[in-house]
This record gives C-alpha cells, sequence and structure tokens, in this order.
C-alpha cells in the first residue's frame, strides 16, 4: 500500500489532535524553542564556541543559541539582518575594522560605561584601541592573532639549509627567505614559499607596511588614498616576482596553501598560529616556527588583531548580552574557553600567556614560540586601519593584490587603485 | 390567491437581483484566478522594480538626489570596463549557445532509445544547480586539473583558464554553455517536431538536398522558437552571477566583472545601495534595447 492509498479515518484525526494537544504536558519543551535567552551570531558552525558556551551556563545557567554564517558572507549578512529593523541577534562577532561602519549605521551598543575601565591592564592595549571609535568604546576585543614563519624541516634539511631559529634575534630578511625558498625547491619543494591568506588585506598590509608605505589610506578620518606611493609599488613589485619566478605557485589559493604545506609540498608558509593543531595531525610532518619577515632597510611588522564582540544595539536581552562579554573577554576563565575551542590567541592577556605555555609545553618542536608570539604581538603587531572606507580598501586593494598575483604590472595596477578607490571614497564622503 | 401573487412578485423582484449577481460572479470568478499571480506580479516584480527606480534617484539618506547616481556610474572608468566585459559576454556566448543547441536539436530530435538517452545526458547538466556547476568546472580549470589533463593528453599545453585575464571570461563562456546547450535544446526540438514531415517529403520529392531542406524549411519554420531562445538566453546571459561569485569575483584584472556581480558587491559589499539601483535600471534599460533589436529583426524576417 503506498501512502497516497492511506486514508486518514476519522478516529486517526482525533487521535492525532490528541496526541499533538497534549505535547506540552510531556513538561517544559527545550530552552531553544522558548524564544532564544541568548542569541549569538558568528561564523562557522559554532563548533570552536561549544567549550565556551558549556563554560558559560555553568556560571550563569544560560546557554547562548549560535547562529551560524559562513565566512565570507559574514559581514554583508550582518549589514542586512540590522537593515531589516529586528535583527533577532543580541551578541555577534565583530571584525575591528567594520566597527567605524557599524557605528554609522548605530548598529552596535555603546559599551564604554560597562567596560572601558575593567578592560584595563586586562586586555592588550592595543585591542582595546582597536575597538574605540570616535572615543567610543563599541566592541571587546575577544581574540587576538599573530602570523609566524613556519617551515618543513624535512626539505630544508634536503637541501643542506640550516633550520632558522625561533627568537626574535633570528628574524630573517624577505630576500633571505626566498633565497632558501628557492634553494629548497631545487633540492625537490613543488613550492618555496607561501602566504596562508593569498592576496587578502590582513596578510599583506605588512608587506608595503614594513618598507614605511603605510596602511593604504592616511589623514584624520583615513579617508585619503594613499596606495600608489614607492613603498606599495616596490612590495607589489616583490609579490608580483614570487609568483613569476615560481617559487609561490599561482595554482592554489585560500586554504589550500595550509593543505599544500601539511601534506609536505611546501618549505615555508606564512601562517597563523591556529595552524599548529592543524599541522599536528598530519602523520611524519616536521615543521618549526621562526619570526615574520621584514624587507631589508625597512621595519620588522606583523598583522595582528582578530574577532571582537559586539552587542546589538536593539537587543532585549541587553543585561544578560553584557554578562556574557564579560564572561567571555575579561573573565580569565571564560577567555581560555573561548580561546582553546580552536588554538586561538586571547586578547586577554593573562588567558594568553596561560594558553602559549601550553603551547610550548606540548610540542617540543616549536620551542620558544611563546616568547616569540608575545614580542611580536607586543613589539611588531600592526593594526588594520579603522576607516569608513575599510570596506572599499580592503575588498579593491585584495583584488589589486591578486591581478598582481597573476601577472599583472605592479604599478599600473596600484596606480589604477589609487584613483579607483578615490572614486570609491568619495561615494563615502557624501 | 393573494399569497401567490406575492410570491410571484417576489419572484419577478428577485430576477434582477441574480442577473446583476450573476454578472458579478462572470467578472469576478477570472479575477480571483488571476489574483494570485497578480498579487505576485505587484509584490515581486512591479514594486521591487518602482522600488528600483526610486532608490537610483536617491542620495544616502534617502533624499531625492536627481541624476547624481547616474552621473557618478557613467563617469567610472570601472563601469565602462563592467559594461565592456558584460556585452562582449552577451555577443559571444547567445549565438554559440544558440547554434549548438540548434545544432544539437537537429541531431537529438528522432526518437530512438539511443537518442533518448543521448539527449538525457546533453539535459543533464541543466539539472544540477549553477553553485555546483561552477565549483565543478572550477577544479576542472585548476591547472592541475581535468582541462589541461585532457589537453595535454593531445598534445596542447597547460592553459591559466581563470587565472588569465584573457581566458577567464571565455572559460566562463564555455562553463555556462556547458549547462545552457541542453537547456535550449529542450525548446529547439519541440519546435522541430513542431514542423509538419510532408514539408520536408514535398520537399525531397522536388529534388531538395538535406542542407537546402534545412534552410528553406526548416530555419524559417523555427523562427519562433529561435526567437524564443534567442530573447530568453540574452536575458540570462545579463544576468550570470554565480559562477563569477563563486570562481573569478571578477577578477582577473576585471575580465570577468560582469554587470550582476558589480550590482551585488555596490549594495552588498559597499552598502551602497542607490547606486546599485542605479545600476540595476540601467542593466534594465540595456537589456530591454538588446532585446527590442532582437524582436524587431525577427519580426522582419517574417515579413520577407
Amino acid at each position: 500500500m503506498t501512502i497516497m492509498e492511506h486514508r486518514l479515518g476519522r478516529r486517526g484525526f482525533m487521535t492525532g489532535l490528541l496526541g499533538v494537544s497534549s505535547l506540552p504536558l510531556l513538561g517544559p519543551l527545550p530552552a531553544v524553542a522558548q524564544g532564544q535567552p541568548l542569541r549569538f551570531l558568528g561564523t562557522g558552525d559554532g563548533k570552536r564556541y561549544q567549550l565556551l558556551f558549556a563554560a558559560f551556563e555553568k556560571v550563569s545557567g544560560v546557554r547562548p543559541s549560535f547562529e551560524g554564517i559562513p565566512f565570507p558572507d559574514y559581514q554583508n549578512t550582518v549589514v542586512q539582518r540590522f537593515r531589516t529593523g529586528n535583527s533577532g541577534i543580541d551578541v555577534f562577532q565583530v571584525d575591528p575594522t567594520y566597527v567605524p561602519t557599524f557605528a554609522k549605521l548605530g548598529i552596535l551598543k555603546d559599551l564604554t560605561s560597562a567596560f572601558a575601565e575593567k578592560s584595563k591592564g586586562v586586555l592588550f592595549p592595543s585591542d582595546v584601541e582597536g575597538a574605540t571609535y570616535n572615543r567610543k568604546m563599541l566592541s571587546l576585543p575577544m581574540w587576538e592573532s599573530t602570523q609566524l614563519l613556519f617551515f618543513n624541516k624535512q626539505l630544508l634539511a634536503k637541501s643542506g639549509v640550516e633550520a632558522p631559529g625561533s627568537s626574535p634575534d633570528a628574524r630573517m630578511t624577505w630576500d633571505k627567505v626566498i633565497d632558501l625558498a628557492k634553494k629548497a625547491q631545487a633540492a625537490g619543494a613543488e613550492t618555496g614559499f607561501a602566504f596562508e591568506q593569498v592576496d587578502r588585506y590582513y596578510q599583506l598590509q605588512i608587506l608595503p607596511e614594513s618598507l614605511g608605505g603605510g596602511p593604504g589610506v592616511k589623514g584624520d578620518d583615513l579617508l585619503t588614498v594613499d596606495v600608489a606611493n614607492d613603498a606599495w609599488l616596490q612590495a607589489g613589485k616583490w609579490y608580483g616576482s614570487l609568483y613569476a619566478d615560481g617559487v609561490a605557485s599561482r595554482a592554489a589559493t585560500g586554504n589550500e596553501m595550509a593543505d599544500l604545506f601539511k601534506a609536505g609540498r611546501l618549505a615555508f608558509l606564512v601562517g597563523g598560529p591556529w595552524l599548529i593543531a592543524d599541522f599536528d595531525t598530519a602523520e611524519g610532518l616536521e615543521y618549526g616556527v621562526a619570526p615574520h619577515p621584514y624587507f631589508a632597510g625597512g621595519k620588522a611588522v606583523t598583522p595582528s588583531e582578530s574577532w571582537h564582540l559586539g552587542v546589538a544595539a536593539g537587543s532585549a536581552n541587553t543585561d544578560l548580552a553584557l554578562r556574557f562579554l564579560e564572561y567571555t573577554c575579561l573573565n580569565t576563565e571564560g577567555a581560555r574557553a573561548s580561546a582553546r575551542g580552536e588554538g586561538n590567541l586571547s586578547a586577554n592577556m593573562a588567558a594568553e600567556a596561560e594558553f602559549l605555555k601550553g603551547v610550548a609545553q606540548q610540542h617540543p618542536n616549536l620551542q620558544g614560540i611563546d616568547t616569540l608570539i608575545q614580542y611580536e604581538t607586543n613589539n611588531t603587531a600592526i593594526r588594520r586601519p579603522r576607516s569608513l572606507g575599510y570596506l572599499q580598501l580592503e575588498e579593491l586593494v585584495t583584488r589589486a593584490w591578486s591581478d598582481i598575483r597573476n601577472g599583472s604590472d605592479a604599478v599600473q595596477t596600484f596606480t589604477q587603485l589609487q584613483s579607483e578607490l578615490e572614486r570609491s571614497f568619495k561615494r563615502i564622503g557624501r | 390567491m393573494a399569497m401567490v401573487t406575492a410570491y410571484e412578485k417576489r419572484i419577478v423582484r428577485a430576477a434582477p437581483i441574480i442577473r446583476r449577481l450573476s454578472k458579478w460572479r462572470a467578472a469576478i470568478a477570472p479575477l480571483l484566478f488571476l489574483a494570485p499571480a497578480l498579487v505576485g506580479l505587484i509584490a515581486f516584480r512591479l514594486l521591487p522594480a518602482g522600488w528600483l527606480v526610486q532608490q537610483s534617484f536617491s542620495g544616502p539618506d534617502g533624499e531625492f538626489a536627481g541624476l547624481d547616481n547616474f552621473e557618478f556610474l557613467f563617469a567610472s572608468p570601472n563601469f565602462a570596463k563592467t559594461m565592456q566585459a558584460t556585452l562582449t559576454f552577451v555577443v559571444v556566448t547567445v549565438p554559440l549557445q544558440t547554434v549548438v543547441a540548434f545544432g544539437l536539436a537537429l541531431l537529438f530530435v528522432e526518437n530512438s532509445r539511443v537518442i533518448s538517452l543521448l539527449r538525457v545526458l546533453v539535459f543533464l547538466p541543466v539539472l544540477i544547480p549553477s553553485s555546483v556547476a561552477a565549483i565543478l568546472w572550477g577544479a576542472a580549470y585548476r591547472p592541475q586539473g581535468l582541462a589541461n589533463a585532457l589537453l595535454r593528453s593531445v598534445g596542447v599545453s597547460a592553459q591559466p583558464f581563470l587565472a588569465s585575464p584573457d581566458q577567464a571570461l571565455m572559460s566562463i563562456t564555455v562553463m555556462s554553455s556547458w549547462i545552457g546547450c541542453g537547456f535550449w535544446m529542450i525548446f529547439l526540438i519541440g519546435g522541430l517536431k513542431d514542423i509538419p514531415r510532408d514539408l520536408h517529403e514535398a520537399a525531397s520529392i522536388d529534388g531538395a538536398g538535406k542542407l537546402s531542406s534545412l534552410w528553406h524549411i526548416t530555419v524559417p519554420l523555427m523562427r519562433r522558437p529561435l526567437a524564443f531562445v534567442i530573447v530568453a538566453d540574452t536575458v540570462a546571459a545579463f544576468l550570470l552571477f554565480a559562477p563569477i561569485a563563486l570562481l573569478t569575483r571578477g577578477g582577473p584584472n576585471g575580465s570577468t566583472q560582469l554587470i550582476m556581480y558589480d550590482v551585488y558587491q555596490q549594495a552588498y559589499f559597499f552598502n551602497d545601495l542607490s547606486l546599485a539601483a542605479a545600476e540595476g535600471l540601467t542593466l534594465m534599460v540595456v537589456m530591454m534595447g538588446v532585446i527590442l533589436i532582437q524582436f524587431r529583426l525577427l519580426s522582419r524576417e517574417k515579413q520577407q
């Protein structure tokens, strides 16, 4: 008998009705279905928050509900959600570079009175500064980041190159690293060198910055475009040459670089400390870390910053949301639970020190990594610019790096980018 | 007796009401049947179009800004580049897909088991969501991917495909034709089946060869389905979005910056809704212009 042939009789109908109407007698439904106690919007599938949510539930009795958006669509989804009025969000991940834009749209609750004082001495000062726009603290820093030079020990040994040290004093210039990468390639490495986040502004801002070229915008409001100065052109030529020479590969993009390193086919990779957990799952991979390279004659600079948390301006759960933020970012236990999920660095100084000590102890191969990361966070870290034009800057600069990687002339590309950004910024100043 | 009269009177008086009611019913019934479609048309087509027009003349705070957005758009070198890429794509893709689909339709019009199977195989890509197709082709276009493996097997050197400003747009054309040709083929097969067989038979009795029968009978009689395919394909080509968003994001060097992706980027990346609306309206006008020309050309042929 097929389903279509089955007819619901009166008795069956009444039984069903009775069954459905008696469901509430089974007891209260889980909190999720009852109207959300604390609604959290973030990137990905939310696995990395499970530890934190469980820890917060223990201290508050409330388990936040997670709604995930894929990373590439995250920022514009947030904006669209708030634009339609009721966003259905209490707490959300905030990329601190979007704080000016979010402030203009009025979607972030002002946290100055709640956390400005409390964060002092607890969070990294540079992160707190990054959460502040027009003298208002609009987000609370949750994680930190830096970039390290990972190298494959076996590939270097094969080419007779001595493994670099992890002390900040042993920092190599880009010329030196690329030279070693070419040697490794000559000795059999498929690819010599790679950036983990190909073309991305976050990863490559350090190239012109190391040469003194600035972040691409200047002026009091950071709305004057400056991407065609000598340092930017030089950095662009250097970036293009990596791919033209074949020491870096045009083929792989995005996460594929980390996979290439994991598979033992890449000699040097500049990437984040979050890769360590992943690399540890690769059998037979022997690797080490060295300080992030710099240009000879230039400054040593490293990318920094990571996700902050923000409270939705229209949230009906403000008190609980603030409690959650305080626990996650300012409480050492909460910060530890939040950072541990995916091996992120914490913006909480005590939690980060503890975490780094643990990494160094667990990884005999990564001796000195704690000292190195601490040094970079305190001395070489630079922030991305807090400009109302950051959306345009990030997108168009990333596109320009991509064009240069694919063989476009750096001078021409950045000169075009300058005028393109200038035009684009005119729309913001209106 | 008196009661009967009253009863009759009532009936007499009731008649015009019923007639009026039935007239009303006659008018309302089609309206009721059309209502869902009309509501849909107003809610999902007319209102958004009106909103688009209003937005395109608005400033950042919703105030009337005259032609500001259009002035900015038409003075922008990037928009000129976007329009150029879009028109190139349309001009190459539509004739290519129409000719290939027509050829396939001629090949697969007859009914036999083998032909039915082949027809299904050609149509199959249509059933795959365009995002999935884009990902599949993205993998095939990689330097170590399937496309280069095939080229190497016939002695051609590896090509950069999506990584090259010269090849990226053509690679997207090939990809979208893989999906499109099978789809348009089905419409053309429908058209071919409508052509009476005796016309071909009469032509062959008159001594016409296959080619001349194709040119003098099939093509003229296929004008209507061909017109539909050309117009619909033009619209589809103008609105192509998923492969660009997933594979090239407009690059390399803006070579695949097609207009729909540009509109999306302005609206949802840069939060510049009024510029995106102005661009959308421009696209609508250009598209209508192109379609109008196509209609004119196709109907003129008909008069000859």
